[in-house]
């Protein structure tokens, strides 16, 4: 009954119109990109560069030390990918236990990181800030993936428990009879068993921190380790007029990505979508 | 949703016990500051390195609009004459410097010299910061005290200590683009009638006579303090003394009224091109340098930029003109500033460093990089070409009065200012509720 | 039976007897604790509890003196508060902050739960054009606000776009109108999260059944009776699910307001989120900063919870 009809059809149409026009910013983006500084000016944002050119983005790649948009990125992957390994490993041992040992504790703990989770972070940033200042961590990689691990966890947590709860106990069972300690049990059975979980984790929280402005703004500001977001800002400050090399910038910032995306889009879909509905 | 109450007073206790201890940590640190450990950026040795031992220092500004930095040239100059010392050259982007250098001062890791503004008067105001004990006191140093002009003075000290540096003196005036006034046919305009006779005709030619960022305060504030230098403080040069002392108020002063009545005027008038309540830095940039607008107002040195942006093009600093030639005042005051951070480990080299930027060949490179006028030029030497167009508003003291809110207590008078003229040009207020606001923001020093 | 106190407070708690389920003492203490211990929990809890909470708390402190983020402070008791709801400033950003909050949950739960129908079934290119549609949420806001910047501005694309089609009374100063400057807002905020909402509800539409469906269609019901009797009861946890998500980030709303407008043009686009901001890391008034961030936490969770009780509560008669 449900066959392609002609009002499929019509359907399918007006939606492939309406993606087009979600997709007219994007189309913007790149277009202007790839014009010369006074073309961006003038000429009309729909039409086409007459003569396309990289300039934009050579002026973007020229610049050095703690304003290049390549260090920015390195630091961004940096911090990324401590912080979501860390949010993986202690988030999923946290989840495993609050639900595996249900009780009193359990019901505790999953309401302290479901608050959390709602609770705005700015009205604790700068305590963080003289935290991490009297350790010596302002400024530096690991400070940065301790705050963001920390900021995380009720999320990663959140989702690892809405997943294990569906875990049958059947093969942790299993591996007890079999004489394992619980920890070898998490660690060669379960863990493996959380893989979507996982999933859904690295994606949400390498989003997020990726591309995270507001905290590494005041946490990063003229240190060696600016993430990308930063850089991006203190180019605008600057180039105030120059869009072509201001859009430039933001496509290499959003490329790494955008990539990602393209290619893991069902990941990415499936883990916002299951994720959130656990 | 916490079923158990024990659990609760537990978690409770515990989590108290953190918050004190970071509570507590936060009241010692800004407190004993001098004696925090070395800042995360710009290491450095423990102790001063007077000769021989490297040293690197932080000196941290806001970014210039577009432009490569003043302070590069004059610091690579320090560095051959100091090869010991290595100044790192940290640059923020200008709208969120005030709240960067803010926390890094409350955190302990803020650069060893550090830009501000003098007095107390926006964001990143340098007395706030002395008086809170975060930079150096400079007053037994006479190179320092010798580099204040006299009326700038109430600006860089409080309580008898000098808390920062002037490293030029910056006009703040009317950027024209020539080109296109001479397409029109028209010169700068030398008073008010003049120039409302050519915002009609720049109109009818498509183009607006003034461009302002109707999205950015600051902006706007600037061009307030323009038409306020003419008539509020040409009217009255004490006027921020009294003010000061509670004998007049923004709401009941004639002139701050007719200031505002008269950026109405402006708008009604059809000086402004459509949709500038909605411009940003962008499309202000992008109006003068291509001539859709015939002035912005900016500090001098954004000739330079504008040059540098559109180099077919001519451009100079102008005045902006009040009812007559007589009435008409000028802005030139020391708006750029250091300071020495007084928790920096390398106190002896960020002190070489700021009296570096106070010798005479120091002052006359920066003031050529940033477009603005040398400290240790007089009225003997002239005026730098760019500035031209000032003529004898720069060089007459009776021409020209400093920024007007350097001398205001908090920062928060200048943006009632500027977000009031966004409400003037959107008819979302009245002069009187924006004097009101601004009063209210002076009163609230504490 | 490895519960022994550890170093955070909540759990150093050794289990009770009856481990909130009533069950007579038995093994199953012992069997629980032979998967996993307490232990393991602890490097979460702490990081949770030290910067959220500890830090919260002691930002909440601050909310009750007059720190200016430099040098000492005193405390003023309830002044703050005083000055938040005497009216003024903050009352306008607490009530555009409903607005945008609220209008965002409508549009963006509406539109993406219409994107999802019209995707659902047997369209070729429905794999493809969720691809397309989703696109916007990996954006930083950051790039997105700067791209409708450009597209924003007086003589930009999108008022020229207007004029291309003979529309140009509906021109607007975009960021600049006071009447309007919500509605731009909005526009950008719905256009980066619709394809969330919308893969959301595809997630939550896989769960209904095409029998139950074909079997409504045969005994007669219309589309929109097939809509609302079949599809909606079982969409139901999921409209839950993707209201608050979307309410929770409408009340917090601050990196697109911020770029685009900075809360103006004077004050019509302020939030909570950049008054907090503005008070705190502009104006320096960390006291009053952390005082208005506390109200809109408050806000934020009574919202949140008012919407997740009214919505489940539905559901389960």
């Amino acid at each position: 009954m449900f066959r392609y009809s002609k009002g499929t059809f019509v359907r399918e149409v007006a939606m492939l119109l309406v993606a087009l026009i979600m997709m007219l910013p994007f189309y913007i983006l790149f277009n202007t990109a790839f014009k010369n500084t006074e073309e961006a000016l003038s000429s009309s944002a729909l039409a086409l560069p007459t003569n396309p050119t990289l300039e934009g983005f050579s002026a973007s790649l020229a610049t050095t030390g703690s304003r290049s948009l390549i260090v920015g990125a390195l630091n961004s992957l940096i911090i990324t990918v401590g912080s979501v390994v860390l949010l993986i490993i202690i988030g999923s041992l946290a989840a495993f236990v609050i639900i595996r040992r249900p009780g009193k504790i359990s019901k505790t703990l999953l309401a302290l990181f479901l608050l959390a989770i709602i609770l705005p972070a700015q009205l604790g940033l700068i305590p963080v800030y003289i935290g991490l200042r009297s350790l010596g961590l302002v400024g530096t990689h690991i400070g940065m993936i301790i705050m963001y691990t920390g900021l995380l966890m009720p999320l990663s947590v959140f989702l690892y428990t809405g997943f294990v709860r569906t875990l049958p106990r059947d093969y942790e069972e299993a591996a007890q009879i079999d004489g394992a300690s619980p920890f070898a049990t998490f660690r060669k059975i379960v863990f493996p068993l959380l893989g979507p979980a996982t999933g859904t984790v690295a994606i949400l929280t390498s989003l997020i921190i990726w591309n995270d402005f507001f905290t590494s703004l005041v946490f990063l500001s003229g240190s060696d380790a600016v993430t990308l977001p930063v850089v991006v800002y203190s180019f605008v400050g600057e180039l105030v007029s120059k869009w072509n090399v201001i859009f430039a910038a933001v496509i290499l910032s959003m490329i790494p990505f955008l990539v990602f995306y393209l290619f893991a889009q069902k990941k990415f879909i499936q883990g916002f979508a299951g994720g959130i509905k656990s | 949703m916490i079923k158990s109450p024990r659990t609760a007073v537990r978690s409770a206790i515990a989590a108290t016990a953190i918050a004190a201890a970071l509570v507590l940590s936060a009241c010692s640190s800004s407190s004993d500051n001098a004696s925090t450990s070395a800042p995360a950026s710009g290491g450095g040795s423990g102790s001063a390195a007077a000769s021989g031992e490297a040293v690197t220092i932080t000196l941290g500004t806001q970014t210039a609009q577009g432009g490569e930095g003043p302070y590069r040239p004059v610091v690579a100059e320090f560095e051959k004459a100091n090869p010991n010392i290595t100044v790192n050259l940290v640059e923020t982007p200008t709208d969120s410097y005030a709240q960067v250098l803010r926390t890094q001062l409350q955190a302990g890791n803020a650069p060893d010299v550090f830009y501000g503004q003098p007095g107390a008067g926006n964001p990143n105001a340098i007395l706030p910061s002395g008086e809170a004990g975060y930079a150096t006191d400079l007053s037994s140093y006479s190179w320092a005290t010798g580099a204040i002009p006299a009326n700038s003075e109430t600006l860089f000290t409080l309580d008898g200590k000098t808390y920062g540096v002037p490293v030029d003196l910056a006009p703040v005036s009317m950027i024209a683009n020539l080109t296109a006034y001479k397409e029109l046919g028209i010169e700068p305009a030398t008073t008010l009638d003049e120039a409302y006779q050519q915002c009609a005709t720049a109109k009818a030619a498509g183009k607006s006579l003034y461009m302002i960022a109707g999205a950015g305060p600051p902006n706007l504030g600037l061009f307030a303090s323009q038409v306020a230098a003419s008539l509020v403080y040409g009217a009255d040069p004490d006027w921020n003394t009294k003010r000061a002392n509670k004998e007049v108020t923004f709401a009941d002063s004639k002139e701050w009224q007719a200031t505002l009545q008269q950026v109405i005027d402006y708008k009604d008038k059809g000086c402004f091109p459509d949709g500038v309540e909605g411009a940003g830095f962008p499309e202000l940039t992008n109006a003068i340098t291509s001539g859709s607008s015939l002035g912005i107002f900016a500090p001098s040195g954004a000739v330079v930029d504008s040059k540098a942006a559109a180099p077919t093009q001519e451009f100079g600093a102008y005045v902006l003109p009040a009812a007559t030639v007589a009435d008409t005042r000028s802005i030139l005051s020391t708006t750029n500033g250091l300071a020495v951070n007084a928790g920096s480990p390398n106190q002896e080299a960020a002190l070489k460093l700021l009296e570096f930027f106070t010798e005479p060949t120091s002052q006359d490179l920066f003031a050529k990089s940033s477009g603005n006028v040398s400290l240790a030029a007089t009225s003997s030497t002239g005026v730098p070409a760019d500035l031209a167009g000032l003529g004898d508003f720069l060089t007459d003291e009776s021409k020209h009065v400093p920024l007007p809110n350097l001398f205001w207590p908090n920062g928060g008078v200048y943006d009632a200012l500027g977000t009031g003229v966004q409400g003037l040009l959107t008819g979302q207020a009245t002069p009187e509720v924006v004097l009101e606001a601004m009063d209210a923001a002076w009163d609230q020093t504490s | 039976m490895s519960t022994t106190s550890a170093k955070t407070g909540p759990v150093s708690e050794t289990e009770p007897a009856g481990t909130g389920s009533g069950r007579p003492a038995r093994r199953l203490p012992n069997r629980d604790s032979r998967y996993a211990s307490w232990w393991w929990a602890v490097p979460a809890v702490a990081l949770v509890i030290a910067i959220h909470y500890a830090a919260i708390a002691a930002g909440s402190i601050y909310a009750f003196t007059d720190y200016k983020g430099l040098g000492s402070f005193k405390f003023v008791g309830l002044d703050n508060f005083a000055k938040i709801f005497s009216g003024g400033a903050s009352m306008k950003a607490l009530i555009n902050t409903l607005i945008i909050a609220f209008v965002f949950l409508i549009a963006t739960n509406g539109i993406g739960l219409a994107f999802a129908l019209a995707l659902n079934r047997t369209l070729r290119s429905r794999h493809f054009l969720r691809v397309i549609l989703f696109a916007p949420v990996v954006l930083s806001p950051l790039a997105v606000s700067y791209i409708w910047k450009f597209i924003f501005q007086q003589k930009g694309p999108l008022n020229e776009f207007l004029a291309s089609i003979g529309l140009e009374s509906w021109q607007q100063t975009w960021l600049g109108d006071p009447q309007v400057v919500l509605i731009s807002i909005l526009l950008v905020m719905v256009w980066q999260n619709v394809g969330l909402t919308m893969v959301i509800y595809l997630a939550g539409l896989a769960n209904v059944p095409e029998d139950l469906e074909e079997a409504a269609a045969l005994d007669g019901a219309g589309v929109w009776k097939r809509f609302t009797s079949v599809t909606l009861p079982i969409l139901r946890p999921t409209i839950v699910v993707a209201s608050t998500l979307i309410l929770v980030q409408g009340l917090r709303v601050f990196d697109q307001v911020q770029a685009l407008t900075g809360g103006g043009p004077y004050g019509a686009s302020e939030t909570l989120a950049t008054q907090v901001y503005k008070e705190t890391f502009v104006n320096g008034r960390y006291g009053y900063g952390a005082a208005l961030s506390l109200v809109m936490t408050v806000l934020i969770l009574v919202f949140a919870l008012l919407q997740m009780g009214l919505l489940r509560g539905k559901k389960d008669d």
